[in-house]
């Protein structure tokens, strides 16, 4: 088993090219972290240029728990079973990795797992707005996001992955009975793994106040705007040169940024993606 | 200090009382940087000794205009010079410097301990309103609604490092550009202001990106708007009326170093205090 890597769950749906995405966050991994190792976890027979980008790709495992739903979400507590790496960071596919990150595996191999617990916007400025988030403030669940998590393959976390396989298969009992207020009718994980944290009182192992680990986070509500669109590349602009350094409204990004919107990955990014991965890989 | 009159507002006279309280309480040299050097000599030639150094420069013509209120009720528009504040760097005569507005009334030395700072530039981030009643209307965090973090000019101390002409050669280029940069940063308003172009040039000096440079000043920034009005000063302690929609509150600030931007109300407290 390799030691470390980072894995990224695509699981195609009709609206959302998901392996698309992940190809791009593979080279941005590798362009800022070329010794680093990426998995693909998918459903999609992918191209080769594609494929090559990864170190590993990987089937989805098991039936689709996820049949019938449009977003493609129930599948993905298999990322700890599928998982080639020892020690794996899971990433959201709608993200871009902008500069090295590779300091944060030191801070996460003091935890079995962990999940960021804060997210930043594109000001970096950390946002303690719950708009998006009424389920976990009235019902005093711990704030975890699984956008970016990690996992060590041990034997004290399967316990926590059984009972997350069990809230994602029975996700409206659970939503019934742990967050009775603003109860979301929809499978998310971030509720999910905040559930299975809540039950099992692990919280405090597997998050940090500190918030080192963390994303910046595109929904429009977390910007700090009065005026807050439905979609925020309505509001601001996207910038990139030719190295795919990113501004956003003249705030050079950094770190992992979860774009959130499928329309900010344009063709001419992902060209200038490759062309940035190609000259560093050559 | 930098005073440049319009017809309606004697910044030279505000500079004097600013100076009286900068010697009472920091015990610092003063120099005043003016374009009305003859005004000083001939309406305050007595007062004018309280300035350690005065250097003339040349008006810059401007065409801003703004408006000027005194109080709720009462406004007029006049011109609104604040194109030297970028002069600073080259123009101040000492190794570390304090630059304030003239309307910036020092109330305690809590700034003294800029020079026993290893820091060469401070200045706020955040300004503390006094009214309490009014404060959502006057939250500013970002110059604008998509920009940065705002920085208020009002008051800064720099020491003459490269970084810190650097910081200043860019802030004379933003205000050269203004137009540009205005739009560049959603800024609606077309008049320059010297808050935006430091919040600007801070940002892009460290790269774009939220930084720990430079750190805030050893005080906080309180402040009275110009629908407010100063009533009285005398022993370090203010008394103000704060406006509100039901009128008019009363409140004593005492020894505190106050941004009074009522220009008229702090005139009437002058005209009655050190000009008497």
């Amino acid at each position: 088993m390799t030691e470390q890597g980072f894995c990224i769950f695509a699981q195609h749906n009709d609206q959302t090219d998901y392996v698309r995405q992940a190809y791009a966050l593979a080279m941005s991994i590798k362009t800022h972290m070329p010794d680093s190792k990426t998995c693909l976890i998918t459903n999609v027979n992918i191209a080769k240029n594609i494929k090559d980008v990864f170190d590993h790709v990987i089937d989805i495992p098991g039936t689709d728990d996820a049949e019938g739903q449009d977003w493609k979400i129930q599948n993905r507590y298999k990322i700890y079973h599928a998982t080639p790496f020892k020690h794996s960071i899971i990433l959201d596919a709608d993200m871009l990795i902008l500069s090295d990150i590779s300091h944060w595996w030191t801070f996460l191999k003091n935890y079995k797992m962990y999940f960021t617990s804060a997210v930043k916007n594109y000001r970096d400025e950390f946002n303690q707005n719950d708009y998006y988030r009424k389920t976990f403030t009235s019902n005093q669940l711990p704030n975890l996001y699984c956008g970016v998590h990690y996992y060590q393959r041990c034997k004290e976390n399967e316990h926590f992955i059984q009972l997350l396989q069990y809230i994602v298969r029975g996700h409206s009992q659970f939503y019934k009975k742990f967050t009775p207020k603003h109860t979301q009718n929809w499978c998310s994980m971030d509720v999910n793994v905040s559930i299975a944290s809540k039950i099992l009182g692990i919280t405090e192992k597997i998050t940090s106040q500190v918030p080192y680990v963390t994303f910046t986070h595109m929904k429009p509500h977390l910007q700090d705007w009065q005026n807050v669109p439905d979609h925020w590349m309505k509001k601001v602009n996207v910038y990139y040169d030719d190295k795919a350094n990113i501004k956003i409204d003249n705030f050079r990004q950094q770190g992992v940024l979860h774009y959130v919107e499928n329309e900010f990955l344009t063709d001419d990014l992902l060209k200038t993606i490759e062309k940035r991965y190609y000259e560093s890989v050559n | 200090m930098f005073a440049h009159n319009n017809k309606i507002v004697d910044y030279v006279k505000q500079a004097i009382f600013a100076a009286v309280q900068i010697k009472k309480h920091l015990k610092l040299p003063v120099t005043l940087i003016t374009s009305d050097q003859a005004h000083l000599n001939t309406h305050y030639k007595k007062q004018a000794t309280i300035f350690d150094q005065v250097i003339d420069i040349k008006e810059h013509s401007t065409n801003q205009i703004k408006d000027f209120y005194n109080g709720a009720e009462h406004k007029i528009k006049d011109q609104w010079k604040n194109h030297l504040r970028s002069t600073a760097y080259e123009l101040s005569p000492y190794d570390e410097t304090i630059v304030m507005d003239t309307d910036y009334i020092v109330g305690n030395n809590n700034l003294s301990k800029c020079f026993e700072s290893n820091q060469d530039f401070l200045i706020h981030q955040k300004s503390i309103y006094i009214n309490y009643f009014n404060k959502p209307e006057w939250k500013i965090k970002y110059i604008s609604e998509t920009g940065m973090v705002m920085y208020w000019a009002t008051v800064f101390y720099f020491k003459k490092t490269p970084r810190v002409k650097h910081l200043f050669n860019l802030i004379q280029h933003i205000k050269d550009n203004w137009d540009f940069y205005r739009f560049t940063w959603q800024i609606h308003e077309p008049n320059f202001r010297n808050d935006f172009a430091f919040s600007m040039a801070i940002h892009m000096l460290n790269g774009h990106q939220k930084g720990v440079w430079p750190q805030c000043l050893p005080d906080s920034l309180y402040y009275i708007t110009d629908r407010d009005k100063a009533d009285k000063f005398e022993q370090d302690c203010w008394t103000v009326s704060l406006y509100n929609t039901q009128g008019y509150t009363k409140t004593l600030a005492k020894n505190i170093n106050l941004h009074v931007m009522n220009k008229f109300s702090l005139d009437n407290i002058i005209n009655s205090g050190i000009l008497k």
